[in-house]
């Protein structure tokens, strides 16, 4: 009896130990494109990889991809998460170096097909109205019902205004982000000096 | 023609036939029927012809090529046409009557076998069906304002304009100031809801018209609209500024509507004195939550469903005594 | 009962969803659109079809008082492996199904054919019972979700047939009760059940 269970057992732990080695690269490296494909979606052309940090703004942490041309940064692709209708909605948003909202993209979801679940359609007016406009020139991130600048969609005014808290999240995080990093005009590099710090 | 059975055993017969009670319910409905036209004009009328003619075809062929047999009350399916159009804003398109008629008589009463035979209410079903598939049309609501016609603008109903101010952390009362929302106002002819929801005064006539016919009893409707009365006043003496009153509850959204004509259906509510109060506030209660706390600003329709459910268990342990026990 | 036989008797005869009624679970959670129904059916006909060959070849030697654990490890084994083979090379396939592929281990079907039939039979008519009925399932699944996917949605295997949106509810949760009813009933009605 003892015999027979831990042999059954002990032939699958091999089998999926193999499968586990087989595939974890695999994984890994599926996860990693759809985060960079995420971060090229909403951030305008960049070099090589961008550069992760952590960000903790009101005691909540964040994740901020850098995006790197040359030696400047070109934008920021900064991942929230907020309540939606029918669960957490996480989301990809963008930042352009002036502070411009370039673009979004909603990494995972579960709101109602059809209604909240158009959030996922880039194409879509809702969508679009984000992009190329900056908070800091007076643009109000909430829904008009809110008395903000954001059309919501249709029916589905909760979705609306979670995925519209997200940006605004990631906003004030751009703001720590950026506010706290001089801006590239003025920022000169200064490679292979003071090297001291190694 | 069909007897209908409408409490448990012994009976006596009756001479009253299902055709009867149904044209009596047809006629409670008629002041509700014509102030909707005279409010929402040619569109709450095509909404009525559209959904009663659905509703009768469907059944037609229903009975014919599935059942081979006859729609045993025509009047019953007529008045599950009526019933879901005067449930459907006023503004909407007639393929959504056509496909609550649908609804409602194809899943919610044949597939359970017809007449008698169904839980859920047709009528309410076919409304949730439609709410739930076209959430925009179906909320998308038109102020009653000409002979005409309407228009159709993204209005909101009284409890979706509370629901929204709530959102923005205004006052109860100032919501209701703002926009012009009170309980008398709404007795007689109030600004957006379902073509049925139009006139309160015109309900209680048709309620009190079916008391005198002793069509109804009045358990159910008495026993929602105390619970909802009762309810919302604890509550809103416990925070005003978050919660409606009891006036203002029970004059608004489907209330009178739904527990006048809808949970009182035969079919599909208990047969006792007792089950029927059980029933009613249940239905009650569910209301005042789902209004209070759900995402939806109404709930009689949702809440007339789950109590139909529960109808089935009310009777199995709200049983007559047996005169011998 | 030819090999044949037996894989038709898990289309019709024995329908897992329609006439037997198993596996309701998965039924109604994945089948919001035909390739999702289809994926499921799949990954579930794969399992049960290898867990079967190996259930019916090494039931014998298996003492009674640890069968049922037994074939649940064994069954896990081939989930985890099928999850983790979708995880890495059809990545938008898995986060749709997401958590109904672990809980392919407690699908009735798989146990239930593994005690009513592979622990009794050769392992080419169990690998054979197990294709069929796979095979049941999937289809099954398909139809559901071709069927919920062109009310609910407007579209075809993905394909956008019409503008706009479809009737809601046949997407979500009620909808898949509904396209389920009435399909049973209509199955009742072709192969003269009723």
């Amino acid at each position: 009896m003892l015999i027979s269970l831990g042999g059954i057992a002990l032939v699958c732990a091999l089998l999926l130990a193999v499968v586990n080695a087989l595939t974890e690269k695999k994984i890994a490296k599926v996860q990693a494109d759809k985060t960079a494909a995420a971060i090229a979606q909403v951030v305008p052309a960049f070099d090589g990889s961008p550069v992760d940090t952590v960000v903790l703004v009101d005691a909540q942490e964040y994740l901020v991809h850098k995006a790197m041309a040359g030696d400047s940064i070109v934008g920021y692709a900064i991942e929230t998460a907020t309540a939606g209708f029918g669960g957490p909605i996480n989301m990809m948003v963008g930042f352009s170096a002036s502070g411009e909202i370039y673009s979004t993209a909603v990494v995972s979801h579960s709101e109602t097909p059809g209604l909240g679940a158009k959030i996922t359609d880039g194409e879509s007016h809702f969508r679009t109205q984000f992009e190329h406009k900056n908070p800091a020139d007076g643009y109000n991130l909430s829904v008009t019902k809110d008395g903000g600048d954001v059309d919501a969609i249709t029916a589905s005014t909760i979705t609306s205004r979670a995925f519209t808290l997200a940006v605004a999240k990631a906003y004030d995080v751009y703001l720590s982000v950026a506010g706290a990093q001089p801006a590239p005009e003025f920022f000169e590099p200064q490679d292979g000096e003071g090297g001291s710090d190694d | 023609m069909a007897k209908l059975t409408v409490s448990l055993s012994p009976h006596f017969q009756s001479q009253t036939t299902t055709d009867v009670l149904m044209k009596d319910v047809l006629i409670a409905l008629a002041p509700a029927a014509l102030v909707s036209i005279l409010f929402y004009g040619w569109r709450a009328l095509m909404l009525l012809v559209v959904s009663v003619a659905t509703c009768v075809l469907c059944e037609w062929l229903i009975c014919k090529f599935l059942m081979h047999k006859q729609n045993p009350c025509l009047y019953a399916t007529i008045l599950t046409g009526v019933l879901l159009a005067l449930n459907l804003p006023p503004a909407a398109p007639w393929w959504i009557a056509f496909m609550g008629g649908i609804a409602a008589i194809a899943i919610a009463k044949m597939c359970f076998g017809g007449l008698g035979q169904n839980i859920f209410n047709p009528a309410i079903f076919g409304r949730v069906f439609l709410l739930v598939s076209f959430p925009a049309i179906m909320t998308t609501w038109a102020a009653p304002h000409s002979w005409i016609g309407v228009d159709a603008f993204s209005g909101a109903t009284p409890l979706a304009q509370i629901n929204e101010g709530l959102r923005q952390g205004l006052p109860v009362n100032q919501i209701i100031a703002d926009n012009n929302l009170s309980g008398w106002h709404m007795l007689f002819a109030r600004a957006g809801g379902s073509v049925g929801e139009i006139s309160a005064l015109a309900l209680i006539a048709g309620f009190v018209y079916l008391l005198v016919r002793k069509v109804i009893k009045p358990h159910i409707p008495v026993a929602i609209i105390g619970t909802v009365i009762v309810v919302s006043g604890i509550f809103s003496l416990i925070d005003p500024a978050r919660f409606t009153g009891p006036l203002f509850n029970v004059f608004t959204g489907g209330l009178l509507l739904g527990s006048i004509f809808m949970a009182t259906d035969y079919v599909t509510s208990p047969m006792t004195t007792l089950g029927m109060i059980i029933y009613g506030v249940l239905i009650g209660l569910l209301t005042v939550l789902i209004r209070y706390f759900g995402s939806y600003p109404e709930g009689v329709s949702f809440a007339i469903l789950i109590a139909n459910m529960a109808v089935p268990l009310i009777n199995k342990y709200c049983k007559p005594k047996r005169f011998a026990a | 009962m030819t090999k044949l036989e037996l894989i038709k008797k898990g289309l019709i005869k024995d329908n897992p969803t329609f006439v037997l009624v198993l596996g309701m679970c998965p039924t109604l959670g994945t089948t919001t659109s035909a390739l999702n129904g289809m994926g499921m059916g799949l990954a579930t006909l794969v399992v049960l079809t290898l867990s079967n060959i190996v259930i019916s070849a090494v039931a014998r030697y298996i003492p009674d008082k640890v069968r049922i654990p037994s074939y649940i490890v064994i069954i896990s084994a081939f989930v985890t492996i099928i999850q983790l083979l979708m995880q890495a090379y059809l990545p938008s396939l898995y986060e749709t199904l997401g958590l109904f592929i672990p809980l392919i281990v407690v699908n009735c079907i798989v146990l239930g054919r593994a005690e009513a039939f592979a622990n009794k039979n050769t392992v080419l008519d169990s690998a054979c019972d197990g294709l069929g009925i796979g095979l049941g399932f999937t289809l099954s699944l398909t139809v559901i979700g071709l069927i919920r996917e062109i009310l609910g949605a407007g579209t075809f295997f993905g394909w956008h047939f019409l503008g706009g949106d479809g009737i809601l509810v046949f997407i979500l949760a009620p909808g898949a009760f509904l396209v389920l009813g009435l399909l049973m009933a209509l199955f009742n009605k072709l192969t003269g059940r009723a």
